[in-house]
């Protein structure tokens, strides 16, 4: 054989035998039992795979068993996973990946927000459903500048980046903010009157609109009896929205009426100052109502010193007086019976406190009728009036008795301590 | 002996450091001299010594035995008391034209009263009280100034 001949048998050898072997790989692998690595399962499924399903090539009838315990996959998590499988003594290893391929789902809600009015996507959802943590945003930014209806696309995603849009339509309105009603001052009407202002002492207010109309619903109110009903006022703005709110209204005998209107006139604001002043000093948060008041006594029973004063022109406008008599006692610290009665009615009115200015007598060791004239407080109290009179108190301790003048009724005064006409003024009982 | 000069110089100079005179109330402080007769709140006034008021006001006492009486003279208003036998001073408020026996009056400065009556002292919304036992001066300090003066005694 030439040795041309014998290299080119060589080579034909060698592509045989290449070709033979490969061929004989192949068949071994079509043949041969493998793993198969390619399973996926949705994340928050069950697991629905058989133990050949993890298998390549496995003969017909091929009886396979999971060596890894199927329920030890939490399939809450994202992850890759080994699973073995045996086939008689052998084992298969391969993986089984929790995938997430499930876009979230949601259900939104259509709404109407002011012009120029702040929309957050999250507004938009009614809830979602994903297995994962979910964001939501808009599709793009919306510019809700105009009146009229706006469809925004809102996008919900899940933490694999699956996504869905959902429309919802946006009404942008110029007004939507109903008028707010703010009672300043409780309202205290004369028995018997005919007409009422329910609207006194109340601060309405409208952010955007006028406010077109108010109206109120008194039909449990008796002006003819003493007692305290509820009214319902209600403020509707130009854009139609409408906003009520119930207030408690007092009607209450002259005494009474007079007294609180002086203190809520806002002309008798002298003495303010020196109000908010001492209720700063002797008044904390935590205090109960009764704890206030008992305060507000004790500071008038130690700081004040009781001095007769020249000026007695109480008789006169004697209710609107409260404000100048206070002034005068808050800068010296002394003076009569209605400058005591004066500071009261004004340190007690910081706690919204119904109250009565009394104009009766009170005893007198010197005085030969043993009865002189003599002012102090009724105030109401958890619905029930009582007595409050530091200065008894202090004229007590002049003769070193004690005796206690703080929120007492009746019947521990009248005709002791102190007399007045019943029928000018509210009972303890 | 170089020992005791250093520490005897070492507490002068202390000592000098620490000179500022303290200044300290005394019910003596609340006196009031009109018409060369010296009147003090809690001292007895029964046969008043200035006699030359302006107008007089005795009234029925809520708080005291006897009548409560108020003095109105042309720099202050004398207000007493009565024990039910004697009347005793029980507050004296100068008008504007009468200084306090230091020399304060209506219109000084706040500066002015602490200088004259010393850092020993309490407040009550706008008055500075100086107060010795049961006899205190008090100045009501309107924006730095008094505005008003008032000499007064508390009874037990």
């Amino acid at each position: 054989m030439s040795p041309r001949k014998l290299r080119k048998s060589i080579k034909n050898s060698l592509i045989l035998t290449v070709v033979l072997g490969a061929t004989l790989l192949a068949v071994i692998s079509l043949t041969t039992i493998r793993a198969n690595a390619g399973l996926q399962s949705e994340l928050g499924q069950a697991i629905n795979y058989s133990p050949n399903d993890f298998l390549i090539n496995e003969p017909k009838d091929t009886q396979a068993t999971f060596v890894t315990d199927l329920a030890s996959i939490d399939v809450h998590h994202l992850g890759s996973y080994e699973i073995e499988v045996k086939v008689g003594t052998k084992t298969y290893s391969s993986t089984l990946k929790i995938v997430d391929t499930v876009a979230p789902t949601a259900i939104v809600q259509d709404v109407s927000i002011e012009i120029n009015g702040t929309l957050t996507p999250e507004t938009l959802i009614v809830s979602t459903s994903d297995e994962s943590e979910t964001t939501i945003s808009f599709k793009s930014e919306p510019k809700l500048i105009t009146v009229g209806n706006h469809e925004i696309i809102v996008v919900v995603s899940d933490t694999s980046g699956n996504t869905s849009e959902y429309p919802v339509n946006v009404e942008v309105v110029f007004d939507k903010t109903a008028p707010v009603i703010v009672e300043e001052r409780q309202l205290y009407i004369l028995v018997g009157s005919t007409t009422v202002d329910y609207w006194d002492m109340v601060n309405v207010s409208d952010a955007k609109s006028a406010v077109k109309s108010l109206e109120f619903n008194d039909q449990q109110v008796n002006l003819k009896k003493i007692g305290v009903y509820p009214v319902t006022l209600s403020a509707t703005d130009e854009a139609g929205n409408t906003s009520s709110v119930t207030r408690n209204v007092n009607v209450v005998r002259e005494s009474t009426y007079y007294t609180m209107r002086s203190l809520n006139n806002p002309l008798n604001n002298k003495a303010d100052a020196f109000v908010d002043a001492v209720i700063a000093e002797i008044i904390t948060d935590d205090m109960t109502q009764t704890e206030k008041m008992r305060a507000i006594y004790e500071w008038l029973l130690n700081e004040m010193v009781y001095q007769t004063d020249l000026s007695h022109d109480y008789a006169i406008d004697t209710y609107n007086k409260l404000d100048d008599y206070a002034l005068i006692s808050f800068t010296k610290f002394k003076g009569h019976c209605f400058h005591y009665a004066a500071m009261a009615a004004l340190l007690l009115d910081t706690l919204d406190l119904e109250m009565t200015l009394v104009e009766g007598e009170g005893y007198s060791s010197t005085a030969e009728s043993h009865f002189v004239i003599h002012f102090w407080i009724l105030v109401k109290v958890d619905g029930h009036y009582v007595h409050f009179d530091p200065l008894y108190e202090y004229l007590y301790l002049k003769y070193s008795t004690h005796k206690d003048f703080f929120l007492v009724k009746d019947a521990q005064i009248f005709d002791i301590t102190h007399r007045w006409d019943k029928s000018l003024y509210p009972s303890t009982q | 002996m170089k020992k005791t000069i250093s520490l005897f110089l070492i507490l002068s100079f202390l000592m000098g450091c620490s000179a500022k005179p303290q200044v300290s109330f005394t019910k003596e402080d609340a006196s009031l001299t009109v018409e060369s007769k010296t009147i003090t709140p809690g001292m007895k006034y029964t046969t008043p010594s200035i006699p030359d008021w302006v107008t007089f006001t005795e009234l029925t006492s809520c708080a005291y035995k006897g009548n409560d009486k108020v003095y109105e003279y042309d720099d202050f208003t004398l207000y007493t008391y009565s024990d039910g036998t004697d009347d005793y001073i029980l507050s004296i408020e100068l008008n504007s034209s009468l200084s306090t026996s230091k020399g304060i009056k209506i219109g000084s400065t706040k500066e002015a009263v602490l200088k004259a009556y010393g850092e020993e002292y309490t407040t009550k919304i706008l008055n500075v009280i100086y107060t010795d036992g049961q006899v205190n001066i008090t100045f009501l300090i309107v924006e730095d100034k008094v505005s008003a003066i008032s000499l007064n005694y508390r009874p037990e």
